[in-house]
């Protein structure tokens, strides 16, 4: 039998002066059930508190209903209190008789009414509260970090150094990501490799970090704390054990291809290493480039055209027999740092990307700008290697464009413009840019007065407005736009055009539906609050970092790497994991399996299992939630048409007992 | 009814008074629409006195029949409440509970509910303007509306209203000779699958006792085959058998009409059968006989040879395979379409006078639920009585409680085979129900059931962009 | 009360017979079966037009005005400590039931003899003290129909207080019961003893209505036949097809299984009974989920075996179905009762199963 006691605040007068909170307090005593119903001043002082839990031990009660403020103000605080006097916490209930009832009914004789009402229905719902108790998960002390770009490696660093063991991977044969393409970095102009490679060299010897590269993530099952991760690594076909990075085998090798990393300006081998820093330094073997590809199978040679490579080993560490091989790691945390790409602007077709080699993105110029890059550094036509002696660059191409590209701001065009219009001048002295703009965004630590340097200094033509047409004519790009200051049309001649083409996810949403995250229309991925949980995911255990999430530059990426790494180590740090027991439950007498309850859950908590007789005979499948993963939303519940699925906390027979107080019907004898 | 008389003898008086407060239930999310009942709190809006809320932790955990349940204690109106598309706590829990509303909602209209009663409202944290304004609205809505008596009444019909004539069979029945053709083949293959050992037991039709009646038959050997036989009276959707004989024989033939098929389909798709267990011998029937006329839900049923099936049969013979021509179409319109329109068109008071008789005759025998194939069910939420979702009593509200919750766990899974409406003894239009949720799934989400056993049934899905017009 | 006690009938025209049922309506509350939109039933009637005594049967029995669907058996409130009880509303006003079938009041005599005998159903017999019922001789039968092989007759008068029969002109009204005595005291000085040719053709009605029910008759002697066949395995292929709906029940005259259930919150509420039905899976499912009748064809036998066995051997071998049919005609999945029993006695002389 049910032992309720009611304790009804005045707050003051916040809500003594519209609820005549002894009449609420005296109507509650006429609830069948209820056995102390009292009121007091202020319930949240320590006196207060000392009201209730004495009377939870004078009365044996088995709920109380604190009819007070909102709960999402002073829930924990009595629910502590009440657990302190030896009551399960979860049969401790708010009444909110504030909030929603004094503050907002002037009229005693409307507000009391209600606020009985409202005590009542909760009084109803605490009877049919059951003890709950947080349930601890065991936490796999390692974690798994996905991109091996700045992001990915500043927070498997930062993981690293607080003694954590982590599995980073990377997809390409080699880390360091689009900043390893960058040659130098805004607004400081710090030399981008310089300050990468200490990173990636770190990475490669940290002890406690596991470098995966050339390898995928193939599958994520589990939760928080206790994830299992499939990863798939690649054949590069050439032993790391035995590789000493010499060359000899790419001296040997017939084949051009266009490279990757120098995003297709300059050739290289089919067997390679992606730029003379890389990490690791273990050559690759691009199978699907390579003389033996035809005869090959996916996984493996068969029949070998061409040992060539292999010949001039002399360290015998190509092995045309490499197989992909799948590794499984346990870890307790991932945080995924899978970066960005850039727009393909041959999706706005004025601009002639693609229809003429002179007509480069960011990241190309980026090359071209680059000492490790296809011209050493010197500012050459693709087209035909002369000098470029008239750049014109534009900005906004796919960005703020929801018609064709994407409706966001891209964030660090602005600022890698005028950086690319600088470094340029600064190589070629007597060269000539031009900046189409639509307005310019530098907000950050010394970036407005960077643009202006450019601007003023470096005498940058900027010129607000948008580019109608790139047409090349006799050798060189004619570019038609607009001064929207002046109100003239301009046209100007150019032999190389820079397009700051919009930053998208590098990911096509695949590995998010793996790690049982959302992405947003574009396929960013979701963080849990924009505002307050900026790094974590809706699925517990899951983080976010760098440019993933949202376009952002290499200062913001470090620091939301370290973030991730920060909230990571939050959780490894833990002996075990405390779990909300708010979750739901499968009723497997009732369940008919027609699984309609996995399809509705985001989190991916709901299982298929097997019912076996004594024989280990399979009797029938049933749905089960597994507790650790479950956030307790309660969407498979309503899904369930037997109603074999309940929800601790929010349980149907909790809100059944409050309907029926709620309404007058059935009310009116209570009250 | 004790709650009734009391409730009786409250309310009207109640209302007499012009200082009326409505008692209105806001089913309200914790994380948004509660929080932005708090903000308006804290900027000290005030609304009128008639909501009371209900914390739960998303609008995905609000099952309608919970909205049921608050009119069925006498709320004179309901609001649910939640966050905005895109900034649920749980990611989506709101745009799946926005398909579940969308057919609650077009169901109380359809029944007649005046929609006065019933609001949904995308409320965040920090809206509590939102919030107050919302009140404000939907009180004076409820007040119009006045008191909510009549939830639900035993008794004798008074509805003036009467479903106007079906148009004549746009054929004429299939020739005995094409009848006994069809029976023969089925004979045969029934022979030929039980001999070979394919199956275990073939369901069919077999004439039963009463005049030209045709019945379910169970063969297990091939000796009985001759039993089976096959007419226009073959009226039963012999798939609310499959889950049961495949637990007890293993691998079942099912001789199948097209609409039928909807049944199987829904089956697989919700992991109650699988594809292996089952052979489905397809006819190509022409529409069958009820009431003494062509069954309404073959009106626009081209007679087409049904998809999915591993035989065809028609009066030529048995073919392997499924060989839907897929051009037949319909014939003429669907009967179903012009009754739902007809009821669509009356006010809504004669709408809901005209559902009121129908559920008073309601002797809940649960026919509807044992014919029909997607209520496989082994304990119905009928038979739930911690807490008791739908009452036991055989009386107005219990009754409008069962056929809402009816009505809603078989929306965007019936298959329109219209034995529900065909078997009941009280001859509750459960086909005309049944067949505007259809309508309004197929309208609002571009699903069809019985299409594809690989998709998701639309209720346990969404889109990001689903309509939500209703919502404030 | 004997069929042949034909010397105390009145005859009267058709407006006289009117004049009379609509002398009841001011004081009682007069049941008669109404067409409403297709659907026959019994209704609480007002005016005297409604009274129309069509033929053909209602669709379900009028058992529910003795053995309502729904029925209060207490309600209580509870404020504070103190807790109010209240007993069942009583009802009072006398009700005649106008144009029962013969089926149907046979019906009524087997409610009786489960409520009434022994210690009695306090509900049920307030209501039955109040109740008159007014039969009418069947004037056709249906394809459905077979109360001859139960024992019963389109013509009988058993169960019935009052009894009519149509004749060419007018009806001949008789009186069963002193209830029935009461209830036709009004027709003092009306009408005028029917003629022999009258008599005749009520007799030539009932054996031609009888004669269309060609069905063999269930012999009383299969009460004990039957319980001894419980474990034949037919019982599994005759009711394999059972989808196992409560249609058979909830329109059979003597189907009286109830559920009872309490409603409400803790501060009022009331415990009812409802009509349950033995078809039900979960009408015998133990709180476990163990169900000791665990097939449909289980069920189905239970309600087979009740109503030809285990009834009639506590009743002087009458049968508790009345053959009004009603199962056979909506059942679904045509599943035909009286054919099941015969199918069931003839494996058990032959010794052998019947195939499916």
């Amino acid at each position: 039998m049910a032992r309720i006691g009611v304790f009804v605040c005045h707050c003051g007068e916040n809500i003594a002066r519209t609820v005549r909170v002894k009449d609420v307090a005296a109507a509650a005593r006429r609830i069948p059930g209820v056995v102390v119903s009292t009121d007091y001043k202020y319930l949240c002082s320590a006196p207060g508190q000392k009201i209730i839990t004495d009377a939870v031990t004078e009365h044996g009660l088995t709920g109380v209903v604190v009819s007070a403020c909102s709960p999402q103000l002073h829930e924990p605080t009595f629910r502590r209190a009440s657990a302190q006097a030896g009551l399960n916490p979860f049969q401790c209930e708010m009444a909110n008789i504030r909030e929603q009832c004094s503050w907002v009914h002037p009229d005693p004789s409307e507000a009391t009414p209600k606020a009985t009402q409202i005590v009542a229905s909760m009084v109803e719902k605490v009877k049919q509260s059951r003890p709950l108790r947080a349930f601890e998960v065991p936490i796999t002390k390692r974690a798994l970090v996905i991109g091996g770009g700045v992001a990915g490696i500043r927070t498997a660093l930062d993981i690293a150094n607080a003694g954590h063991s982590v599995v980073l991977v990377e997809r390409e044969p080699s880390i360091g990501g689009n900043m390893a393409r960058l040659s130098e970095t805004f607004p400081t102009l710090d030399c981008s490799q310089c300050i990468l490679t200490p990173l990636t060299v770190e990475v490669l010897r940290h002890p406690n970090i596991e470098l995966l590269t050339y390898a995928e993530v193939e599958a994520v099952s589990g939760y928080v704390g206790n994830f299992r991760v499939r990863i798939t690594k690649k054949p590069r076909y050439v032993s790391p054990d035995l590789c000493t990075a010499c060359g000899d085998c790419v001296a040997a090798c017939p084949v051009d291809v266009p490279s990757d990393f120098d995003r297709s300006l300059a050739w290289r081998k089919a067997i390679y290493i992606p730029f003379p820093q890389a990490v690791p330094t273990t050559y690759t073997l691009d199978a699907g480039r390579c003389l033996n590809a035809r005869h090959g199978t996916a996984s493996g040679y068969r029949v070998l055209a061409c040992e060539r490579c292999a010949d001039a080993c002399l360290r015998r560490a190509i092995d045309y027999d490499q197989k992909p091989e799948v590794v499984e790691r346990d870890v307790g945390v991932i945080v995924a740092a899978t970066g960005y790409q850039l727009w393909d602007a041959a999706q706005a077709p004025e601009y002639g990307y693609g229809t003429h080699p002179d007509i480069v993105d960011g990241l190309e110029f980026e090359r071209l700008l680059s000492a490790s890059g296809p011209t050493g550094g010197e500012v050459r036509r693709p087209s035909n290697g002369k000098p470029a002696k008239r750049v014109v660059m534009i900005q906004c191409v796919g960005s703020r464009d929801p018609r064709r590209g994407v409706a966001y701001c891209s964030r660090v065009c602005c600022m890698y413009t005028a950086k690319h219009a600088l470094l340029y001048k600064h190589k070629v002295h007597d060269g000539q840019v031009v900046v189409f703009y639509m307005d310019i965004r530098a907000a950050g630590k010394g970036y407005e007065e960077f643009v202006n340097r450019v601007m003023e200094e470096e005498r940058v033509l900027y010129l607000r407005g948008r580019v109608s047409q790139v047409i090349p004519r006799d050798g060189e790009l004619l570019v038609f736009g607009a001064d929207t200051l002046s109100g003239q049309a301009v046209q100007v001649k150019a032999d190389l055009v820079v397009l700051a083409t919009a930053v998208v996810p590098a990911e096509d949403g695949a590995l998010a539906r793996k790690l049982r995250i959302s992405t947003d229309a574009y396929g960013f991925l979701q963080e849990a609050h924009p505002k307050l949980r900026p790094v974590e995911t809706l699925t517990a255990g899951v983080f976010l970092a760098g440019a993933a999430q949202a376009p952002k530059d290499i200062p913001d990426t470090v620091a939301q790497a370290s973030a991730a790494a920060s909230k990571a180590l939050e959780l490894l740090s833990r002996p075990v994991l405390q779990r909300e027991p708010t979750v739901c439950q499968v009723n497997e007498a009732v369940c008919n399996a027609c699984f309609d309850c996995q399809r509705v859950c985001p989190y991916g908590a709901i299982e298929r299992k097997e019912l076996r007789n004594r024989d280990g005979q399979l009797v029938r499948r049933v749905a089960h939630v597994n507790p650790a993963m479950c956030e307790g939303c309660g969407a498979c519940l309503v899904a369930c048409r037997p109603q074999a699925i309940d929800l601790a906390g929010y349980s149907n027979e909790q809100i059944f007992g409050q309907l029926e107080a709620l309404v007058p019907a059935l009310a009116g004898a209570a009250v | 009814m004790f709650q009734q008389s009391q409730a009786a003898a409250t309310t009207p008086a109640v209302a007499e008074t012009a200082t009326w407060q409505p008692q209105i239930v806001a089913l309200i999310c914790n994380w948004c629409t509660y929080a932005g009942a708090d903000s308006a709190g804290t900027a000290r809006r005030s609304y009128p006195a008639s909501v009371r809320a209900v914390r739960v932790p998303c609008t995905g955990r609000v099952d309608p029949l919970l909205i049921v349940k608050a009119f069925e204690q006498g709320a004179d109106g309901v609001l649910v409440s939640g966050c905005h598309p895109g900034d649920c706590h749980y990611v989506q829990g709101n745009m799946v509970a926005r398909r579940r509303f969308t057919v609650f909602r077009a169901l109380m209209d359809f029944l007649g509910l005046d929609n006065r009663r019933l609001h949904f409202a995308w409320i965040s944290a920090s809206e509590g303007a939102k919030w107050s304004r919302a009140v404000d609205e939907v009180t004076t809505a409820v007040r119009a509306a006045g008191p909510l008596r009549d939830w639900g009444r035993t008794g004798a019909r008074r509805s003036a209203v009467r479903l106007p004539a079906v148009p004549a069979a746009p054929r004429s029945a299939p020739s005995a000779d094409d009848q006994r053709a069809v029976g023969g083949h089925l004979q045969r293959l029934a022979a030929t699958l039980l001999t070979e050992g394919r199956v275990s037991v073939v369901i069919g039709y077999t004439p039963g006792s009463l005049p030209a009646q045709m019945v379910p038959a169970f063969v297990t050997r091939p000796e009985d085959a001759p039993a089976l036989g096959w007419s226009d009276r073959c009226v039963n959707n012999l798939s609310v058998y499959l889950p049961g004989a495949v637990r007890q024989w293993g691998k079942v033939a099912l001789v199948a009409k097209r609409c039928d098929v909807n049944g199987v389909v829904g089956l697989l798709q919700e992991s109650q059968i699988a594809r292996d267990d089952v052979v489905v011998i397809g006819v190509a029937c022409p529409g069958v006989q009820d009431d003494g006329g062509l069954a309404l839900k073959c009106h626009a049923c081209g007679g087409d040879a049904p998809p999915h099936a591993d035989w065809t049969v028609t009066p030529g013979g048995a073919e392997p395979g499924a060989h839907p021509s897929g051009a037949s179409g319909a014939v003429a319109a669907d009967p179903r379409d012009a009754l739902v329109t007809y009821l669509e068109s009356l006010p809504a008071e004669d709408r809901w006078a005209y559902w009121q008789d129908q559920f008073s005759s309601c002797l809940r025998c649960y026919a509807c639920r044992a014919v029909c194939p997607l209520c496989y069910c082994a304990v119905c939420v009928a038979e739930k009585n911690r807490p008791q979702w739908i009452p036991v009593n055989i009386e107005g509200k219990a009754n409008m409680t069962w056929n809402i919750a009816r009505a809603l766990h078989l929306s965007g899974r019936c298959g329109g085979c219209d034995e529900c409406a065909r078997d009941c003894p009280a001859d509750v239009r459960l086909d005309l129900l049944n067949h505007r949720l259809s309508r309004e799934i197929e309208q609002r989400f571009g699903y069809r059931s019985g299409a594809d056993p690989a998709v998701a049934p639309p209720l346990a899905t969404f889109r990001p962009d689903d309509p939500q017009e209703f919502i404030r | 009360m004997s069929e042949g006690a034909m010397a105390s009938a009145t005859r009267l025209t058709p407006d006289e017979l009117h004049g009379w049922l609509a002398g009841m309506l001011g004081d009682k509350r007069v049941l008669a079966a109404v067409d409403e939109d297709g659907l026959r039933v019994f209704r609480s009637v007002e005016r005297a037009d409604q009274i129309a005594l069509p033929t053909g049967k209602t669709r379900w029995s009028p058992k529910e005005f003795l053995f309502a669907r729904t029925e209060t058996l207490f309600a209580y409130s509870v404020a504070g400590n103190e807790v109010t009880l209240d007993g069942a509303p009583v009802e009072s006003a006398e009700q005649v039931l106008v144009g029962v079938r013969p089926c149907d009041a046979a019906g009524f005599l087997r409610l009786d003899a489960i409520f009434l005998d022994g210690d009695a159903d306090s509900l049920y017999a307030s209501h039955r003290v109040r109740t008159t019922v007014v039969t009418v001789a069947c004037d056709e039968a249906g394809p459905e129909c077979f109360c001859t092989a139960v024992g019963g007759s389109p013509a009988s008068d058993k169960g019935s207080d009052v009894h009519l029969t149509r004749v060419a002109d007018g009806w001949l009204v008789r009186p069963v019961t002193a209830k029935g005595d009461r209830l036709t005291a009004s027709l003092a000085g009306v009408g005028r003893a029917p003629s022999p040719e009258e008599h005749a053709e009520a007799e030539t009605q009932s054996t031609r209505v009888a004669g269309h029910i060609r069905q063999s008759a269930i012999a009383r002697e299969w009460a004990a036949i039957l319980e001894s066949r419980f474990h034949l395995p037919l019982w599994e292929t005759l009711g394999r097809r059972c989808v196992g709906c409560g249609i058979c029940t909830y329109v059979c005259p003597s189907c009286s299984c109830f559920d009872v259930t309490d409603t409400g919150s803790a501060s009022c509420g009331e415990r009812c009974r409802s009509w349950d039905s033995c078809t039900f899976a979960a009408f015998t499912r133990h709180a476990s989920g163990h169900n000791p009748r665990a097939t449909q064809a289980a069920r189905y036998r239970q309600r087979v075996l009740h109503k030809f066995s285990y009834f009639p051997l506590g009743h002087d071998g009458e049968s508790m179905c009345v053959g009004c049919g009603r199962c056979v005609q909506l059942c679904p999945v045509g599943l035909n009762v009286r054919e099941t029993v015969q199918a069931v006695v003839a494996a058990a002389a032959d010794g052998h199963d019947a195939g499916g």
